[in-house]
């Protein structure tokens, strides 16, 4: 009896064991289900966020091409207005240049004209007026040009010019002296620390130049070659006077000058 | 198709699209003051390329350009390389001292471009 009560006893307890087992069993098979349901939504979550973070970084990517891409093409614009800055100053200083020698020279003899023997006569005037230096102007004009142009013709009578004006060009020597073509056939210089004396000395040599290019002149009445009448007036410059009026002086003795019969130099105090 | 804005003349400069050749025209001295001036011009160009496949800028006889200018130029050339798909040509002197270089530093902004020089 006592065997059969300790086997009932023994199954009794293995029947608990097996409903302890049970529970557990279901416990844990519920447990791993919930882990794998929360594994699974995880890894859910982390495929879309790798989804997204892939975008993120291609969207980045294009981003950091188009700013690279435009970062060139800035550096390039920069560089092409820095350039084209520089090239266009050039070319403005080039055409000021152009400019500025266009309205100071004769273009047929290329050298000072009328607006240039203006400015640096009016120069020179003050600054000899501040030092009280003389200051004298030769008027020049090509003997009976009027018929040289009727008997050789106007190219001809351009290149006459063109040599009158280098010849007389390369008398003066100092950087201040100035001659300039002042009209049709007619040459005005302005020459600063000069007095009469000087000056006539300078007109001679102006006029042997011209003798020395022999240009034929087979209707002057005076010489078979082309010659010079030159007026010479000097001055010390003083406040109430203008330079004009130093230059109609000059015009004036050269008008005596041609009406004396021409290819001469005539000065104040000769006149 | 109906162009419309054709010309921009002044007494310093004139602009004009031609769009039998899809050419736009510049000549004279272009020294407008500033990127919001040259939106007129800019706009011009817009338009016309808008109309075709391939499009000329013949600048021969513009004899000057500001930066502003050259800046609104090499704006265009990167606004026709991302449209895509037009074949852009400039027209240049080798008279005209800016042309020779600055053309040259548009076509770094669009290889595809073609650079015409006459002498």
């Amino acid at each position: 009896m006592v065997e059969i009560e300790k086997l009932r006893q023994e199954i009794s307890r293995l029947n608990q064991d097996i409903r302890d087992l049970q529970i557990s069993l279901s416990t844990t098979a519920e447990h791993g289900d919930l882990i794998e349901a929360q594994l699974y939504e995880t890894n859910l979550k982390l495929q879309e966020e790798m989804v997204v973070r892939q975008r993120a970084e291609a969207t980045l990517n294009a981003l950091f091409d188009i700013i690279s891409k435009e970062r060139d093409d800035l550096e390039i614009i920069v560089q092409t207005i820095v350039e084209h800055g520089d090239v266009v100053d050039n070319q403005w200083y080039q055409k000021l240049r152009e400019a500025t020698r266009l309205a100071n020279f004769d273009s047929l003899t290329q050298i000072a004209n009328r607006l240039k023997f203006d400015g640096h006569l009016t120069k020179q005037w003050k600054q000899m007026m501040r030092e009280q230096s003389s200051l004298s102007i030769l008027l020049c004009d090509i003997d009976y040009f009027k018929q040289y142009n009727d008997t050789y013709g106007h190219v001809m009578g351009d290149g006459c010019l063109k040599k009158v004006a280098r010849a007389l060009n390369e008398t003066l020597s100092r950087p201040t002296d100035l001659v300039a073509r002042y009209g049709g056939e007619e040459f005005a210089a302005v020459l600063p620390q000069t007095g009469e004396e000087g000056a006539l000395q300078v007109a001679k040599r102006m006029q042997m130049a011209i003798a020395r290019l022999e240009i034929p002149h087979a209707s002057s009445s005076i010489n078979p070659y082309i010659t010079l009448s030159i007026g010479v007036a000097s001055t010390i410059p003083q406040p109430q006077r203008s330079p004009n009026s130093l230059v109609d002086e000059a015009d004036q003795l050269l008008y005596r000058a041609k009406q004396q019969g021409r290819n001469r130099v005539v000065c104040q105090s000769e006149a | 198709m109906n162009i419309k804005p054709v010309e921009i003349k002044t007494d310093d400069y004139s602009i004009w699209y031609e769009p039998e050749s899809s050419t736009a025209f510049f000549q004279g001295f272009l020294r407008l003051d500033g990127m919001a001036e040259y939106q007129p011009i800019m706009n011009l160009l817009v338009s016309a390329i808008e109309e075709s496949d391939s499009f000329n800028v013949n600048l021969k006889d513009l004899e000057f350009l500001n930066s502003s200018g050259i800046s609104m130029l090499s704006m265009f050339v990167v606004r026709v390389r991302e449209r895509g798909n037009i074949q852009l040509v400039l027209q240049g002197s080798e008279k005209v001292l800016w042309q020779t270089k600055s053309l040259k530093n548009l076509q770094r902004l669009m290889p595809s471009l073609t650079l015409e020089f006459s002498s």
